[in-house]
């Protein structure tokens, strides 16, 4: 992954010499096998950027954060849909922003990558070979096959090449999707629970949420300037408080289901929300339902770049209310 | 101190004796996650090394707390305290947390005391439990703790071989020791000394030295520096690394009203939200992103030096571990300790 690397940094390295105010990449993190969102502003900041497979934060969001200024932000496949959705609604300024595409054989699961690492050992390089990485260390080579070692989204995705970018680097990457498992097995699972199994499933996960808010948080469709769980307006002044601040069951119900409707149609699939989670609640299983259901009701017809449920035709045989 | 020795295959029906009088809260796991839990049988309960995601503290003060009812029904005004605790045993509690309730003491204790978590505390006996592994984020002995260390626990469990040695801390911890004496054998030769060794080995395996000398008082010359903005930049500015903090306190208090019934509660607050400390008027003194994330650092590392002359950071590592976007204190540190005023 050494050739990609290098063609990223003098790709920034360029752009910024051109008029890119800031370049939102990938760098290296403080945890072994760890890869952090990193913000170059001058040409010689892009030596600090890096692509591997544990560049699994999708960048986008962040374009929001810098409305005037002249952008470029890397994306992998899975990650390059946000940036068409956010222009779409108007959120991103296309013309601002440089989309650097880079080809994605999937990102490992870190959880993995570490029970199989030696601890404290220095991964020094990554080589993709084929269904394989290849983690170099000062203590050896450890091969990482794919379809057993590749996070769940990734075991799943054929959006391995970008599209709608503006500069592609590296090779096109090969399909790693496994054909045999089914990318809605999880919803299928869940959805085939008797009715009380199901709701102690729910119970269970949304028992435990937090409500740190982190998957609203890195959600590129999330992107309302002040969200409707945030109107601080509290109880004595009649203000319509969608939830209560405070951590309960009914209420972490009511936030997770709206704000699964909120992005409906416009989940990009990136499953960040998933991935940030502190207590692992498997958000990704209520987004695959409703775009299921989506494709159920809407599938044949005609879309723009919005999704279905944004478009609108004055012939539409339904009435809109 | 006391010390006395527990065989292992003791422990789980001690904790079963425990159970029928008191509360019995300990780590249970749920989707290979731990949490620190009420439990009904010690079947529930996770042996062993391993960090909760949400650190015990949330059992002296939870993460929603009712404090009073009121009714205004008739045009009167009713208030119904809700104070309440249950005589518990808090088991199964690590070297970083147990110091961490030192932290919240300092400030929950102070006059005037809060009642709500005074009560928790004075009506629960912690059992802590010595660390046997070190995770790759750790760093408590950057503030002097070690992973064998007892204090801040009434008893104090250390494995060792077949056995714990169990050190008895304060009073507290006598009452119960004396209570569930048959459990208990006098302590023996080599156990002591077998614990020490642990934490030589322990106390090597930190993958990051930390060193937090001076720091307050550096901080201090580095209110305005722009590094806060630059690693703002990454930050969500989500509530995981103060929701997982075992020193975070911060929290908002809140009225739910239906009708002419009310509650009023408190729950934990997070200063990377943007509606923390925002004004009645919608003046927000920290409107900026960097301005909430430069509140954490500063009231970890010397705000809390400041005011209680106790660290606000234990180093349990967990907000390194669970950032999504890595954001990691112990670099921190590292950069600020480097930074020209």
């Amino acid at each position: 992954m050494k050739e990609l690397t290098e063609s990223l940094r003098q790709e920034a390295s360029r752009l910024l010499r051109e008029g890119v105010e800031v370049f939102i990449g990938y760098a290296a993190g403080s945890l072994q096998a760890s890869a952090r969102p990193f913000f170059a502003t001058r040409p010689e900041e892009a030596a600090e950027l890096v692509f591997n497979p544990f560049c699994v934060h999708n960048l986008v969001k962040y374009l929001v954060r810098f409305p005037d200024k002249r952008t470029a932000v890397v994306v992998k496949g899975c990650d390059g849909g946000a940036v068409s959705r956010l222009a779409e609604e108007r959120h991103l300024d296309r013309e601002k922003i440089t989309v650097v595409g880079v080809p994605c054989g999937g990102m490992l699961e870190r959880e993995r990558v570490l029970a199989q690492l030696p601890p404290a050992t220095r991964i020094e390089a990554v080589e993709e070979r084929g269904n394989t990485y290849v983690l170099h260390t000062a203590r050896g080579e450890y091969p990482f096959e794919k379809k057993a070692n590749l996070a769940a989204k990734c075991l799943v995705c054929v959006r391995n090449n970008p599209v709608g970018v503006d500069l592609l680097l590296g090779k096109e990457a090969m399909p790693v999707a496994d054909p045999e498992r089914d990318p809605l097995e999880g919803v299928k699972a869940v959805e085939a629970l008797p009715a009380g199994e199901k709701a102690a499933f729910w119970d269970r996960v949304f028992g435990r949420c937090l409500r740190c808010y982190a998957c609203r948080e890195v959600c590129p469709a999330c992107s309302c300037t002040q969200c409707a769980f945030e109107q601080a307006v509290p109880g004595w002044q009649q203000g319509a408080m969608w939830v209560e601040k405070a951590k309960n069951l009914p209420d972490s119900y009511h936030y997770h289901l709206i704000r699964a409707f909120h992005v409906a149609g416009r989940c990009t699939g990136c499953a960040e929300c998933e991935r940030v989670c502190p207590v692992r609640i498997p958000l990704m299983l209520l987004n695959q339902k409703l775009a299921k259901e989506i494709e159920a009701l809407f599938g044949g017809a005609p879309a723009g770049a919005c999704g279905p449920l944004c478009a609108y035709a004055p012939d539409d045989p339904d009435q809109f209310a | 101190m006391d010390s006395k020795l527990l065989k292992k295959e003791k422990l789980l029906p001690l904790l079963d004796e425990l159970r029928k009088e008191f509360l019995l809260v300990a780590p249970v796991e749920e989707d290979a996650l731990l949490f620190y839990r009420p439990v009904e049988s010690v079947a529930e309960i996770k042996l062993g090394s391993g960090r909760s995601v949400v650190p015990p503290k949330e059992w002296f003060f939870p993460q929603a707390e009712s404090l009073y009812r009121y009714s205004t029904e008739g045009g009167g005004l009713v208030l119904e305290e809700t104070l309440a605790a249950t005589p518990a045993v808090l088991f199964g509690i690590h070297p970083c947390d147990l110091r961490s309730f030192a932290v919240l003491d300092a400030v929950f204790l102070q006059e005037p005391v809060d009642r709500y978590y005074t009560l928790r505390r004075e009506k629960t006996v912690i059992i802590g439990i010595s660390c046997t592994a070190v995770c790759p984020e750790c760093f408590c002995s950057a503030y002097g703790i070690s992973p064998v260390e007892g204090t801040g626990a009434d008893v104090h469990l250390s494995e060792v071989g077949a056995v714990y040695m169990v050190e008895v801390l304060t009073p507290k911890g006598k009452e119960l020791v004396a209570r569930y004496q048959e459990f208990f054998e006098d302590q023996v030769a080599g156990v002591a000394e077998a614990k020490e060794a642990r934490k030589e080995t322990l106390s090597g395996q930190f993958t990051v030295r930390v060193t937090v000398d001076g720091l307050p008082a550096k901080l201090g010359s580095l209110f305005d520096h722009p590094y806060w903005e630059e690693l703002s930049r990454r930050c969500l500015g989500c509530g995981i690394c103060t929701y997982v903090c075992p020193t975070c306190h911060c929290f908002d208090i809140t009225d739910v009203c239906r009708g002419f019934e009310g509650k009023r509660f408190r729950c934990w607050d997070a200063c990377l939200f943007r509606d923390y400390t925002l004004h009645t008027s919608g003046h927000n003194p920290r409107h900026a992103l960097y301005q909430r994330l430069r509140n954490r650092f500063f009231h970890k590392l010397k705000y809390n030096h400041d005011r209680y002359a106790i660290e606000g950071c234990v180093g349990c590592g967990r907000c390194v571990a669970l950032c999504p976007v890595n954001i990691d204190i112990r670099e921190v540190i590292a950069t600020v300790r480097g930074l020209g005023e």
